[in-house]
């Protein structure tokens, strides 16, 4: 039977159902969005009245690069953490030239992953576990091996940075890329030397010990260089921490051009320009973007 | 207690034209002249920093001090004079130089007038030539990450000497940090 034989009276009564069926779907409709709004609008409120503002948006990469074997390590908590202890990410980088590269970078990432959760308000003690775990690489591989560590820890629009080495932790705001860990190298030493008697530090530059490390993991009796404050973060901060393989082979300055709307844009772009330069003897190359945002609906 | 480093280096070029003071007492008093393009007002100032703090410079308020400089040097001098005590800071600065403060993991720029301090503030002072190459954060890193006002300056002239290997400018600046002495940790 077709719409067509229905008398009259039933065809408007279809009608009204239908209308009242759309009706009902638009509202249905609207209720939820207002639903969502509502929704949205306790969780900002949640997070204002907290003072928890800046949400963490975090992507990483993992690249061998041109050499035989990974002697990058990496490790990021659980973001599922993130509201009770921050987030904590960190990079360390085997020595190469030095036995044991990658097994000790694994160890140390395995060591500061039994860290977690940590005191955020107390970095001396973070970085006296640090140098506790230098000094166990130091038992086991007796200076046949060593690593680099960066590591920071991201809590309440606020972040703690831990340094052991020449690897790097780069705080990218308002379009200006700032690397913001001392280098332990020897050149260092040497600029200081340099200006206390008043040159200027080519010299420093020049020598060919100058990247060399004066400090790592597996070393005694290590100088862990730590934030003793936490620093202040904002909106749109994005902080990478990566192995020198990536600051090798782009600059901080052409950092800047590669970041994208979200951490994972941006690993991803900084990853293609590396991979784009195609070097012949390109280092493995790791990193973790984290990308704080107010909000992160 | 505020514990001081100065640094002045002459960026490999024949002459040092800026000035770096500092006079010890009941307060610290240090006074910066960025005298790189007028050597002639560099010794000018300095003449006169060095008539202030010779006298009894601790019985001097502040506004006496800025005073007896500014009827010696004159109007565009470039310059800056501080007044530190272990709960406050007052600046005067006169264009050239650039100061920054670092309190609770964040940086801010010091202007003039009073301002109250705590114990680990940390405050830098240099000419404008010296933060050229110097990101805040990267003054803000650093401040943090230093255990001492030495290694403070240590760490940004390492920068300074990344881009340039400090050629070229003439550079000068102080760092401050406050100690409050029953907080000061004696390692052994």
């Amino acid at each position: 039977m077709g719409f067509s034989a229905l008398s009259s009276q039933s065809k408007i009564g279809l009608i009204i159902l239908a209308l009242l069926i759309v009706a009902v779907i638009i509202s249905l409709v609207w209720i939820s969005n207002l639903l969502i709004q509502l929704i949205r609008t306790a969780r900002l409120n949640d997070a204002k009245e907290e003072e928890y503002p800046l949400f963490a948006d975090v992507s990483y990469f993992y690249e061998k690069g041109n050499r035989e074997r990974q002697e990058d390590s990496l490790y990021i908590s659980h973001l599922d953490d993130y509201v009770d202890y921050g987030i904590m990410a960190c990079v360390s980088d085997g020595m190469g030239g030095l036995k044991y590269g990658s097994e000790i970078s694994k160890f140390v990432i395995d060591e500061v992953e039994k860290l977690f959760p940590i005191n955020f308000y107390d970095s001396e003690v973070v970085a006296d576990c640090i140098k506790k775990i230098s000094g166990r690489v130091f038992e086991k591989y007796a200076r046949k091996g060593g690593a680099t560590l960066v590591m920071v820890h991201v809590f309440k629009d606020r972040l703690n940075f831990y340094s052991v080495g020449d690897s790097n932790i780069i705080l990218i705001r308002n379009n200006i890329a700032t690397c913001l860990n001392p280098k332990q190298t020897y050149s260092r030493i040497l600029i200081k030397n340099l200006t206390l008697e008043g040159k200027t530090t080519e010299e420093a530059y020049l020598n060919k010990k100058g990247r060399a490390l004066v400090d790592f993991i597996g070393n005694n009796n290590i100088r862990v260089n730590y934030s003793q404050t936490p620093i202040k973060l904002f909106d749109g901060d994005i902080i990478v921490t990566c192995s020198d393989g990536v600051t090798d082979a782009i600059s901080l300055n052409s950092m800047i051009n590669l970041i994208g709307n979200s951490a994972r844009k941006t690993a991803e772009n900084i990853k293609l320009a590396i991979r784009m330069k195609n070097f012949q003897r390109q280092d493995n190359y790791s990193a973790i973007v984290i990308k704080l945002n107010k909000y992160n609906f | 207690m505020i514990e001081t480093y100065t640094f002045s280096n002459n960026g490999g070029l024949e002459e040092y034209n800026d000035e770096v003071f500092v006079g010890f007492g009941s307060f610290t008093v240090a006074v910066i002249v960025n005298g790189m393009n007028d050597k002639e007002m560099c010794r000018r100032v300095s003449l006169a920093v060095n008539r202030v703090l010779s006298n009894d410079f601790e019985s001097m308020s502040f506004d006496d001090m800025t005073y007896l400089l500014s009827k010696i040097v004159k109007h565009n001098d470039e310059y800056a004079v501080i007044r530190i005590t272990d709960t406050e800071i007052e600046m005067e600065q006169h264009g050239g130089t650039i100061a920054y403060i670092v309190k609770d993991g964040d940086i801010r720029q010091v202007t003039n007038g009073l301002l109250k301090i705590d114990n680990e503030d940390r405050i830098i002072c240099g000419t404008e030539r010296f933060f050229k190459y110097l990101s805040k954060e990267a003054v803000l890193a650093d401040a943090i990450s230093s255990i001492s006002a030495e290694e403070w300056m240590d760490y940004l002239v390492g920068r300074i000497s990344d881009v340039n290997m400090l050629k070229g400018d003439n550079l000068s600046a102080i760092t401050f940090i406050v100690r409050n002495t029953e907080n000061v940790r004696i390692d052994s």
